[in-house]
């Protein structure tokens, strides 16, 4: 599936030069093959717990990879995952996202793009990136998140802000995994307890939009936007209903991450933290209240 | 509306919100001080409004809201604005 607007594509952004300038001094990637490259020469400097790898190892549908292949994806795709965020180009963004903006190949995934849609991603997985390139082929559009315009830690307005958006058929994104907001429930992905927010199925239910999973996956030489529809609410159904079916979606989409392909598997220190927190028999419990 | 009239109205939405019906606010009142007045609450406070006033909030309207008074002062220019 490729990610598409309706609108023409802008070629550039004032974010790019923001993106170019956040780190002066270090080292750029201006295309994808050098960033890649360099992901995989480091790959072994990066490090994990042993028993976090075993533990998704354990869990992984790609069987056929050996645990000591699986662990060298992983590594290459954290570091990969690094050097895109942290040291990536305004000309490296707009190659990415011009390899994007080719013409769908499944039309049903791409109307699901459009607005009004709540789109639900996750910390891992080139998250930063995908933000990046919602902000491009939306810029109209709110993407919640640590930092930014929208940042989470201003709850009420980031949320008033995406049902603004969301009632003037415009998308959100936002990341229920993500460190703030106030605790409402908890769910499980492979075991692990997660505590998420009420946020992403208060706009969902507020304003009965489409509901889209969104990741950013990686494919041998370029990215492609897997978008997987999710629950919308039904006439009447209560905002509890809503929630456990939103949240049972989401963290099926979450399982499905963290047991596909490894090269689409950057472990963030965020989900290191909740997997290893479950290996020792607790939860992870980050989220930080807002107002 | 008058002032009163308005921080009544703000009371008595965020009351039935927090479910909390002894809900006492003053124009000084903040989030931070009302237990559970976190931001959906906020938010559904400022859809009541809405609902309530028959107007529109945008976003650059809320951001920023210190406190009751601050929030009463945007209604009352949303107020003024229909007519």
């Amino acid at each position: 599936m490729h990610y598409q607007t309706r609108q023409t594509c802008q070629t550039e952004l004032p974010s790019d030069e923001a993106f170019e300038a956040e780190q002066p001094g270090h080292k750029r990637f201006r295309d994808l093959a050098d960033a890649l490259k360099e992901a995989e020469r480091r790959a072994n400097a990066v490090q994990f717990p042993q028993p976090l790898l075993n533990f998704l190892y354990m869990k992984t549908r790609r069987t056929s990879l050996s645990q000591a292949e699986w662990e060298r994806h992983v590594r290459v795709a954290t570091a990969f995952d690094e050097n895109l965020t942290r040291f990536g180009s305004a000309p490296l963004l707009k190659q990415i996202a011009d390899q994007l903006a080719v013409p769908p190949r499944d039309a049903l995934a791409a109307e699901l793009t459009f607005a009004p849609t709540l789109a639900l991603t996750y910390h891992g997985g080139y998250s930063v990136l995908l933000r990046r390139l919602f902000g491009r082929f939306h810029p109209d559009g709110v993407a919640i998140g640590a930092v930014g315009k929208y940042a989470a830690r201003d709850g009420a307005f980031a949320l008033f802000a995406a049902r603004e958006a969301l009632l003037e058929a415009k998308p959100a994104l936002v990341a229920p995994d993500g460190r703030f907001g106030k605790e409402a429930l908890a769910i499980s992905v492979l075991g692990a307890q997660v505590p998420v927010t009420d946020g992403a199925p208060f706009l969902a239910h507020a304003t009965g939009c489409n509901v889209v999973w969104l990741a950013l996956i990686w494919k041998t030489h370029g990215f492609t936007v897997e978008a997987i529809a999710g629950p919308r609410r039904d006439a009447g159904e209560p905002f509890a209903d809503y929630r456990g079916r939103l949240y049972q979606f989401y963290a099926d989409r979450l399982e499905q991450a963290f047991t596909g392909d490894p090269l689409n598997l950057p472990l963030t220190k965020n989900w290191k933290f909740i997997f290893s927190a479950m290996l020792d028999g607790k939860v992870h419990r980050f989220r930080r209240p807002t107002r | 509306m008058t002032r009163q009239e308005l921080l009544v109205l703000i009371q008595n939405i965020l009351a039935d919100v927090l479910g909390n019906e002894s809900l006492q606010l003053t124009e000084q009142s903040t989030a931070e001080q009302v237990p559970d007045w976190d931001s959906i609450n906020q938010v559904k406070l400022l859809i009541g409004l809405e609902n309530e006033l028959n107007f529109r909030f945008s976003a650059q309207d809320v951001e920023g809201l210190k406190n009751v008074g601050a929030l009463i002062n945007l209604v009352q220019r949303k107020l003024a604005a229909k007519i």
